[in-house]
């Protein structure tokens, strides 16, 4: 079998039932979302419902907000704390292939699942929501869930940076700069706020698949 | 392990950029006063733009020469702004400058308005919402439906949530057949039921025509204009005020500004405001007005300006400037940061990376301490690190130095 392959076959074994269960949840995410909205109609009439969605910014589904990032950095913490607390990392860094090849594997596996995974729900989530509402609220559903999805795949990175970091004072300092950098996807929620923070979300997503290498340095070289 | 040198640039270059939000913002929040302008309101008593602020002077206000009136006289000398107390202590006089006054007529012709970029630098509707301009009941109610507006005119019904075909191609036919060039490079209105009647929208087509759109009886009225051909048309604020004197704001693209007004012959008509060209991208506008004065205020960055404006003509009587109140955080800014960067801005809705409070005060103070931190750190960094790490501290000032307080000082290079 081939290294990449066996390594990403080793982080699915880490990974798979977390993965179950965020399926579940976001199965779970989804269903409620339908019942809520058919619940608001049947109360408030769809006419109402729209107008709180086209212009006053009401959310069709606000607590993704915090499920989608709990997802990033719960796969952060599954993936990379048991490299650290059995001290696997440092053998898997002296697989035969390079240091930097080995990280990024570790951390594309992670991308690439969280992605897949938020991009799911968005296409599930359109699909229910776009029963009841029209495309351009569907529109202004996924213009919000933009921000929070980027804040899931850079949780991700950042949870990585923060749990491979081998120093205990550098790891705090490391959780208030992801933190600092985390925040600017929160500034607002409203449908459309992010609509022009293409170069802000480039920046994050580069600096949280960026950041784990300087941890991953530091735990090579023995920092204490 | 490769690229070492590149990833601690990145995390020292991306470190530096997320303290220069946050320091500033913090030094900021613990040094920030109000900048907000008194309340200035033209007297119909004095003929003159008064000057109130009961923070600043408790016991009386001012005229913009100086001439200072006690508290006891504020609302005999300022009757139409506080025609309410003095209708409640019976002592609001019959009439003024021979129009005859009571609290209803004063009401009807009061006028409040307030307009910031922000309201133009946000997500806008993506549909808007036409309500039945003459209900049956009287008041006014969501018909049911909501209309997109691109290549043609579609209405969706909210509760079968599908097009309605019929109300969609009559209305777009009704515009077509009145002259409306497809597609819409804007529309606006006033989206709510708490409203005094219905005005419906303005739609800018793409010839730059304005028309007026509203459903009367369930079928649509459509009406150019005329104004595309005298303004080239920016914005435009809907107000749907009690006496129907007039439609609207509207803003030019060359910094004009007036009221769309409706005309005896049901006509339309655009009434200049005599102030200063404005700037809508930058400028804050409130407008308090009455029966007789209209007080304009515009303020941005730099400062204030107030028209004291005859209610009928527009025409300024009086005017007023002043300068931005300059508190701590203003001086302390300019000396600690060269610059601020900022995910929010007081002009705009949208989440972004503003830079701002760029400084040349601050960029000498960085230098300096750009110097410092490269002959503090010659025994602790490789020079390259040093080089780097003085170049930002030279860029971001004080937000720099906090920035390398979070980075990692290896000892393995």
């Amino acid at each position: 079998m081939n290294l990449f392959r066996a390594l990403s076959y080793k982080e699915w074994m880490k990974t798979r039932r977390l993965i179950g269960v965020m399926l579940l949840l976001m199965a779970a995410a989804v269903g409620y979302t339908y019942i809520d909205l058919t619940h608001a109609i049947r109360l408030n009439e769809a006419v109402n419902v729209w107008y709180g969605c086209l212009f006053q910014g009401t959310s069709v589904a606000p607590w993704m907000m915090y499920l989608l990032l709990l997802a990033g950095i719960a796969l952060g913490v599954v993936q990379y704390v048991p490299e650290m607390t059995q001290k696997r990392l440092k053998l898997t860094l002296h697989l035969p292939a390079g240091e930097t090849q080995i990280m990024a594997s570790m951390l594309w596996y992670g991308f690439s699942v969280i992605l897949l995974l938020c991009l799911l729900l968005s296409l599930v989530l359109s699909a229910v929501v776009r029963l009841f509402l029209p495309s351009e609220i569907v529109g202004m559903m996924l213009q919000q869930l933009l921000p929070w999805i980027v804040a899931a795949v850079a949780g991700y990175g950042f949870t990585a940076w923060i749990c491979i970091e081998p120093q205990w004072k550098q790891r705090m300092l490391c959780i208030v700069v992801s933190v600092g950098l985390l925040s600017m996807l929160f500034v607002s929620s409203y449908p459309g706020a992010y609509s022009q923070f293409g170069a802000g979300i480039g920046w994050i997503l580069a600096a949280s698949f960026i950041f784990p290498f300087s941890s991953c340095i530091r735990f090579k070289y023995g920092v204490q | 392990m490769k690229y070492k040198s590149l990833i601690f640039s990145i995390i020292l270059m991306s470190v530096t950029l997320l303290a220069s939000w946050t320091v500033p913002a913090l030094v900021q929040k613990m040094t920030d006063d109000s900048h907000s302008y008194p309340l200035m309101y033209y007297s119909a008593r004095l003929k003159e733009l008064c000057v109130i602020d009961f923070r600043e002077h408790k016991n009386s206000f001012y005229d913009i020469h100086g001439n200072e009136y006690p508290r006891a006289q504020y609302d005999s000398l300022l009757p139409l702004l506080n025609y309410r107390q003095l209708a409640m202590e019976g002592q609001l006089p019959d009439s003024l400058e021979g129009q005859a006054i009571d609290v209803k007529i004063l009401r009807s012709k009061q006028v409040m308005f307030r307009f910031r970029p922000v309201d133009i630098f946000s997500p806008q509707p993506a549909m808007g919402v036409l309500l039945e301009a003459m209900p049956k009941r009287g008041n006014l109610t969501l018909p049911g439906d909501y209309f997109r507006m691109d290549r043609e005119l579609t209405f969706v019904d909210a509760q079968s949530n599908s097009v309605n075909r019929q109300k969609s191609e009559a209305f777009t036919k009704e515009l077509i057949k009145k002259g409306f060039s497809f597609p819409v490079k804007a529309y606006w209105g006033n989206p709510t039921v708490r409203k005094p009647y219905e005005e419906g929208y303005f739609c800018l087509d793409s010839k730059g025509a304005l028309f007026h759109l509203k459903m009367v009886n369930g079928r649509p009225f459509v009406k150019d204009t005329g104004i595309g051909s005298q303004l080239d048309i920016k914005w435009f604020v809907m107000s749907e005020t009690s006496d129907k004197r007039f439609y609207g704001y509207l803003f030019g693209e060359k910094g004009e500004m007036g009221l769309l007004e409706s005309t005896d012959e049901g006509g339309y008509r655009f009434l200049p405001f005599d102030i200063r060209p404005v700037d809508i991208t930058k400028d804050e506008i409130s407008i308090l007005g009455n029966l007789l004065y209209w007080t304009v205020r515009i303020s941005d960055a730099e400062g204030m300006d107030c028209y004291g404006l005859d209610a009928v003509t527009l025409q300024s009587l009086s005017s007023y400037h002043q300068d931005r109140k300059r508190v701590l955080w203003d001086e302390l800014s300019e000396w600690l940061f060269p610059f601020r960067l900022s995910p929010s801005s007081e002009t705009s809705f949208f989440v972004n990376l503003y830079v701002g409070n760029l400084s040349s005060k601050g960029l000498a103070v960085s230098f300096f301490l750009a110097l410092l931190t490269f002959f503090l750190c010659r025994n602790k960094v490789s020079l390259y690190r040093r080089i780097l790490m003085a170049l930002c501290v030279c860029a971001a000032g004080l937000s720099g130095i906090v920035a390398l307080l979070f980075l990692p000082w290896n000892k393995y290079e």
